[in-house]
């Protein structure tokens, strides 16, 4: 299988996002990685819903959501209809994380977990499998 | 039997962070490789179907060492838009993969 590249919209011109986003249309890309923070989670606050929406409107490619957030479930449904097809909550972030995922599942969003650098990837073991 | 697949399936995508969250721009943590090539092997013994994301610093130097550890996803930010061409950036990324094989 090739690698999927994710653009993330972070990192675009603001000024110019129809722009940005219709070069990665006609890229080669796969997804739109979408960076949420929230100024709890972590030290930064990107954007939320607008901005979303307004790259929703003229991507032509899966947006993948990364939450960087606390408490995500109370946003899940609010990102899946905005347009998210993947969506990713921290393992930090989330008390119930099966919960989570299982919320996830129901949404009918792919589901993803992140992990910090320095916290230990296996802790995804356990939900491999139930 | 979809039950079982289901549950086996849980988590579609895992999410390495290469960076501590929070920015663009900051420099890849190189024990990623490490944790790329134990979470691929975890999948595998799990017989997971999930993908390996890889999510900050990524750039033309790291990125065809990560899909060897067993990457299948790569976040790119600004080595994508500080480029001359964003969109050439994202072919050579593409070709990452190729390279390896």
């Amino acid at each position: 299988m090739s690698v999927l590249i994710a653009p993330s919209v972070l990192s675009a011109d603001f000024g110019n996002l129809e722009r940005d986003i219709k070069m990665i249309n006609d890229s080669k890309a796969d997804w739109f990685h979408v960076d949420v923070m929230d100024g709890v989670f972590v030290p930064n606050i990107s954007f939320g819903f607008p901005v979303l929406k307004a790259v929703k409107k003229h991507a032509r490619k899966p947006l993948d959501v990364h939450l960087m957030i606390v408490n995500p479930d109370q946003y899940l449904a609010a990102f899946a209809d905005a347009g998210a097809s993947i969506i990713s909550v921290h393992y930090e972030a989330c008390t119930h994380l099966h919960r989570t995922i299982q919320k996830m599942r129901q949404l009918g969003i792919l589901a993803g977990v992140a992990i910090n650098p320095y916290s230990c990837e296996c802790i995804v073991r356990s939900y491999f499998s139930d | 039997m979809n039950v079982l697949s289901e549950v086996i399936s849980a988590i579609d995508v895992v999410v390495l962070m290469s960076v501590n969250p929070g920015f663009g721009g900051q420099s890849f943590i190189r024990n990623t490789f490490s944790k790329t090539e134990e979470l691929k092997n975890l999948i595998i013994q799990k017989n997971s179907g999930a993908k390996i994301e890889i999510d900050g610093g990524v750039d033309l130097k790291n990125a065809s060492e990560l899909v060897r550890c067993g990457a299948d996803i790569l976040v790119a930010g600004n080595t994508v838009f500080s480029s001359t061409s964003p969109s050439n950036t994202i072919a050579i990324l593409k070709e990452a993969s190729t390279q390896t094989a």
